[in-house]
């Protein structure tokens, strides 16, 4: 079975897009069930694929030749191993939540079919990217997915923001993608195979084989995972990109899309395993490595992503820039060398961040499309079962024990403190950061009073959408008790791991192995928490931005130190906050937007000058043209 | 003596006349009889190389330059004709509707 | 001496006066159908030159024309793209204030030249092929006499064309005069010494000079951005896909064939002239806000691209044009046949035509689409491949000399800037909200189906390029490179 069910998994979503797009486009119900069927089915699929022991050990490859050309050689080849077995099930599960969920939230768009179309489309993109054996084969599912993003991001064709985010995602992508070509082609002129078992053992029984060019071209292939997993500075995307339909945002900035770039960095870590190496014009470089570069970026996202994320009140941004610092974290791992923590990180974040995400769709839902946590409050009461599942994802996300974000992240930390301190340092502020501004959600957009007449009228959203949260809660909530790192070690390390302890002793185990790292992490957990509190626990309005205000009711506060201690982090987030979104505004987003317009401009003012529609110029610039290359060729 | 030299200049000459025609002449009309101006140097200097190289190419080759112009002036002239019919001039610098 | 050789282009030639002929008895109003013979007929031709074989090259003339591979992938390639703009002609057939009889039968005139041209194995076959091409689109482009920018693209053209073609004819004069022959391959002792002689030299410099004319290449560039809105759509198209086509078989004949050793020597300037066209192309096009001025400079990009092809100087470059053109054959012919119905009434060509394009008719919106995203080169389309396999011949250059990495990144950052037009065109289709026109769009038959042979062909070529790529390579085996 394992045989044929990795070609089923990969092409029953495609097979839904396309029926849907020419038969039964004008049957709505009929197409939203084929999209479901087809990525529950995949998902079905991929469980007994997983439970397969034969599957994973020592994994396979299905492959049909699709390029045979004069020398060069390139297969459509589907690779199963743990790695790829286990991405195919957080994908399919997440999608396959996503799709029922989105069955509910999308009812009333008039582009229903269209919409499943797409997003069925997406999920056949990423399983590809997932399965693919090969770098060629990768960039192309790879490049789909960024299209099928496009088409969800903008998906609601009224908004002319949707339209720019949509093309601000694409563009984005576009630039990283640039440099993960480059270095495909290079890669291929150097080695002669794309094939990723091919190069890895190329690489292995020779890693001076790239010579100059290794550090260049791990650089130019991390260009791609940089822009599809918005790391500084090609970040700038993801944050807009919030404009499409939410279960549009779960699926592809919290489970998929935004992790298919650490996924390649996993799937093609060899890369980094050769001798680092700078070409004859870059020497002074020498010594810094490709990893080194790659944690230190994915260090700052981090960082500066949670700094922003205290400043936001829309609360799909606020997740947003949740997302950009823990694909940091992830990042920061793969830099590290902990190709098993960035894994094991990937999933639970993919479970509950997808989570907040449907979470924070269904206050959206309820509220008529208001993202605005101050106009919103006491929605604890309204939609218990909504509240439940973002205070448990919440919760995972922060690290408390015993959810799963715990034992990734304290995995994650536990990298970073081995490795390189400073970093392990700046990912254990982010964590308080993180428990900080999740809170500050939690308390004004969940807790306290009503701070709009509508909420009144709120009611728990329908069970088609409860279902779904309901199913993502479980492995968001105890996804840590089976040890995913353990079965990944099997695969990346050439270590037997250790036999993985009884559930109960795991939620020890970090602090055996690592004492002071699991104490810090819960040292920061706890900091962030009563900041919040102090801060948020009843406020009506965000008092950081009038601070003396906010000063005088802290020193009133029976939590004097705690605080003031809140206040002294405040103030400096605040201004770290502030720096950082101006710096993120004004010089990467002006690449982006403004940038994009001044170019146009500065553009037609050039062509102007030539293009000015007068055959007697046109007859001069001919024969300007004539001399410059008459001489140019003659004197050659 | 005449030699190849001598050709080649008064062609050049012919050529250089014709181009300068094409890039200073406001007239329609008058460019157009400054491009058949350099075909007319192309011709001078293939005649010439058949010549002094004693072979026939070049000679046949300003058949075909001579034919081609022809067909060239009648599909030239009709169209600055009906240009003239629809803007009632034949000025170059009118033609500046599309440009950046 | 085997003057059947040419059979196709005699049968073209002939489809193309028995057109005129007909016209003669075609009542007005059914004048549009001769079209659909020509499509016929060309169809015809097409399947016929499946009979014949370029592995062994055969020669006419008196080794004037030549039948070799490389001869018979661009004869087969300009029926094809012939095929697609005669359907998309017969959409337009009722924009024409009268003619259209005229119109298809300049068509395959034009045709005919670019068959020659792809075997032309002599100076003097270049230049008439050239010219019966140039000669034919001055009136193609110049057809709507009742439009000032029809009249002004034509007038353009017909001035710069000229003006290249003297370049040309002289350039072929002093090429004469260096090697004592019109012929590509010159004979006898002293041939290899005099291509480096600098009187041949000269006249190999100024025909270059036509044939950058042809491409559009820099600095010869100007005049495709205001010929390409100016024109009918369909002759626009035919001059994006077939004149460019054209150029560059004759390029490719002259530099590898004719004077490998001077190309040789001119490497670096081939690398300066395709950066310069690429970026001119991209950059060019960044403002634009009308779709077939866009694609003029696109069409400059383009040119750009496949030049580093020539730069590469390998069978693998040369190779990956060919396989460039088959898809920009299909992506462009595409663009153009939904342009062509998308401004039935107006023929501006503005943006903001296409405003609500799918709903008026989602088919033309989703090809639309698909073609930019090709021409943008996102995968699996057509689009993508061509410019891997390109950059993949320059950078397997690169190893040896890295100044092709500098080509590489700016082919790169063209690429990137490119996406950005193209998604404004795609913008224009999905997400204006001013609609100039709202009536459901209809779509005849047979341009349904050139439509749905044109997506085809962009997901083939871009799905499973095997095939493709072994015509290819085995086309550029007449150019003896290695």
């Amino acid at each position: 079975m394992s045989q044929t069910f990795p070609w089923f998994i990969l092409f029953l979503p495609l097979g839904a897009a396309v029926l849907i797009t020419l038969f039964t486009h004008e049957r709505r119900e009929l197409s939203a069930r084929l999209s479901i069927a087809a990525v529950v089915v995949s998902f079905w699929l991929s469980v007994l694929l997983f439970t397969d022991p034969r599957a994973a050990d020592p994994g396979l490859t299905l492959s049909v030749n699709w390029l045979n050309v004069g020398g060069l050689s390139v297969d459509f080849g589907l690779l199963l191993d743990r790695l790829s077995l286990l991405m195919l099930l957080v994908v399919t599960a997440v999608a396959g939540a996503i799709h029922i969920y989105s069955y509910e939230y999308m009812r009333s768009d008039r582009s229903f079919s269209a919409y499943f179309a797409a997003l069925s489309f997406f999920t056949f993109a990423m399983l590809g990217v997932v399965l693919s054996d090969n770098f060629l084969q990768m960039f192309m599912f790879w490049e789909l997915v960024g299209v099928s993003s496009y088409l969800l991001i903008g998906f609601w064709h009224d908004r002319p923001a949707a339209a720019d985010a949509g093309k601000k995602a694409f563009l984005t992508n576009r630039v990283g993608d640039a440099g993960f070509l480059a270095g495909i082609i290079l890669l291929w002129a150097m080695l002669g195979s794309v094939n990723f078992d091919f190069l890895a053992q190329k690489l292995a029984e020779d890693p001076r084989r790239l010579g100059a060019f290794s550090t260049v071209a791990g650089l130019l292939i991390f260009c791609g995972a940089m822009a599809k997993s918005a790391q500084v500075p090609l970040h700038v995307w993801l944050p807009d990109a919030m404009e499409g339909p939410t279960p549009v945002s779960a699926l592809i900035h919290a489970a998929t899309m935004v992790a298919a770039g650490v996924f390649m960095l996993c799937r093609v870590f060899f890369l980094f395993g050769a001798t680092p190496q700078w070409p004859a014009g870059l020497t002074w470089l020498d010594g810094i490595s490709a990893l080194e570069v790659i944690a230190w970026i994915g260090g700052i996202t981090a960082l500066m992503a949670a700094v922003i994320a205290i400043q936001q009140n829309d609360i799909k941004r606020i997740l947003a820039y949740s997302t950009l610092s823990q694909l940091g974290y992830m990042v920061m791992a793969v830099g590290l060398g902990g190709r098993t923590s960035a894994m094991y990180h990937l999933t639970t974040h993919a479970f509950f961040k997808s989570l907040l995400f449907l979470g924070a769709g269904a206050v959206i839902y309820r509220l008529h499309h208001e993202q605005d946590i101050w106009r919103m409050g006491a929605l604890r009461h309204k939609m218990p079962l909504t509240f439940g599942t973002f205070l448990l994802a919440t919760l995972a996300l922060c690290g408390v024990p015993p959810l799963s974000g715990y034992f990734s992240k304290d995995a994650l930390l536990g990298r970073a403190y081995e490795q390189n301190v400073p970093l392990f340092l700046l990912g254990l502020f982010t964590a308080a950061l993180t428990t900080f501004y999740m809170f500050r959600l939690i308390f004004v957009a969940f807790l306290g009073r009503p701070r709009s007449p509508h909420i009144e009228e709120v009611r728990e959203v329908p069970g088609v959408m409860v279902l779904p949260m309901l199913f993502l809660a479980v492995p968001a909530a105890l996804l840590g008790f089976w040890a995913v790192n353990h079965y990944l070690a099997e695969q990346f390390s050439s270590i037997p791991p250790e036999p993985v302890p009884p559930w109960y002793e795991q939620v020890f185990a970090p602090f055996q192995h690592l004492p002071l790292v699991a104490f810090l992490g819960l040292g920061a957990i706890a900091c962030g928490f009563f900041a919040a509190w102090g801060i948020y626990g009843k406020a009506s309005k965000d008092p950081l931005p009038e601070k003396l205000g906010g000063l005088a009711r802290a020193m009133r506060n029976r939590f004097y130190f705690d605080e003031l201690y809140a206040r002294i982090i405040a103030v400096t987030q605040e201004l770290l906050a502030d720096f950082a979104d101006w710096f993120d505004r004004w010089i990467l987003a002006g690449v982006g937007v403004r940038g994009a317009h001044g170019t146009t401009e500065f553009f037609a003012r050039l062509l102007r000058l030539v293009q000015t529609g007068n055959l007697r110029t046109y007859a001069i610039l001919f024969g300007a043209g004539v001399v410059i290359l008459l001489y140019a060729l003659l004197t050659r | 003596m005449i030699g190849l030299v001598h050709y080649l200049v008064v062609s050049a000459l012919l050529f250089g006349l014709g181009v300068l025609g094409v890039l200073l002449q406001r007239n329609l009309l008058v460019t157009y009889m400054s491009l058949e101006l350099m075909l007319n140097a192309a011709n001078l200097a293939l005649v010439a190389f058949s010549r002094f190289n004693r072979g026939l190419d070049g000679q046949v080759m300003v058949f075909f330059v001579i034919t081609v112009a022809a067909a060239e002036v009648a599909v030239g002239l009709a169209l600055i004709v009906a240009l003239f019919r629809r803007k009632q001039t034949v000025g170059v610098d009118d033609l500046t509707d599309m440009k950046l | 001496m085997n003057a059947l050789l040419t059979l196709p282009e005699i049968a073209v030639v002939a489809l193309g006066l028995g057109l005129l002929l007909l016209d003669l008895w075609t009542p007005p109003d059914q004048k549009r159908q001769l079209g659909y013979i020509a499509v016929a007929g060309l169809g015809l031709i097409l399947a016929a030159t499946f009979t014949l074989h370029g592995s062994n090259p055969q020669y006419a003339f008196g080794q004037i024309y030549v039948m070799d591979g490389l001869a018979l992938f661009f004869k087969r390639f300009f029926l094809l793209g012939a095929l697609f703009v005669l359907v998309m002609s017969t959409d337009f057939a009722d924009r024409f204030p009268a003619g259209i009889g005229e119109y298809y039968a300049l068509i395959l005139f034009a045709l005919a030249g670019m068959m020659w041209a792809a075997s032309a194995n002599d100076y003097s076959l270049l230049f008439v092929a050239i010219e019966l091409i140039t000669i034919s689109f001055y009136v193609l482009n110049s057809f709507r006499r009742n439009q000032a920018d029809s009249l002004e693209a034509g007038a353009k053209y017909l001035i710069l064309g000229a003006l290249a073609s003297a370049f040309l004819v002289y350039g072929i004069a002093f090429v004469y005069g260096g090697s004592g022959t019109l012929s590509f391959h010159p004979t006898g002792p002293n041939s290899t010494d005099l291509s480096l002689s600098p009187i041949f030299q000269l006249g190999l410099a100024m025909v270059l000079v036509g044939l950058g004319f042809k491409i559009a290449a820099f600095p010869f560039q100007i005049w495709a951005p205001d010929v390409y809105q100016g024109s009918p759509t369909p002759t626009t198209a035919f001059l994006a896909i077939g004149s460019k086509a054209a150029g560059f078989v004759l390029l490719l004949r002259v530099l590898f064939s004719a004077a490998p050793d001077v190309a040789t020597h001119w490497r670096p300037w081939w690398m300066a002239v395709c950066a310069i066209t690429i970026l001119y192309g991209n950059l060019g096009a960044v403002p634009q806000r009308n779709v077939k001025r866009l694609l003029g400079y696109s069409s400059i990009a383009h040119a750009g691209y496949m030049l580093l092809g020539v730069a590469a100087m390998s069978a693998a470059g040369a190779a990956a044009i060919l396989y460039y053109l088959g898809g920009y054959l299909f992506t462009l012919a595409a663009a153009f046949t939904v342009i062509c119905l998308a401004f039935r009434k107006s023929d501006t060509g503005d943006l903001a035509g296409l405003a609500g394009l799918h709903h008026r008719s989602p088919f033309l919106a989703a090809t639309l689409t698909l073609a930019m995203v090709s021409l943008a080169g996102i995968p699996p389309l057509a689009g993508f491949f061509g410019k891997f396999l390109l950059l993949k011949a320059v950078v397997q250059r690169g190893i040896t000399n890295p100044a092709y990495y500098w080509l590489v990144a700016v082919a790169l950052f063209g690429i990137v800037v490119s996406l950005y037009f193209y998604l404004n065109v795609v913008r224009a289709i999905y997400w204006s909200k001013t609609r100039t026109e709202t009536a459901p769009i209809e779509i005849p038959r047979l341009t349904r189906f050139s439509l749905y042979g044109c997506i085809a062909g962009m997901l083939y070529l871009g799905l499973l390029p095997n095939t493709f790529l072994n015509w290819a390579q085995e086309a550029v085996k007449a150019l003896h490179l290695n």
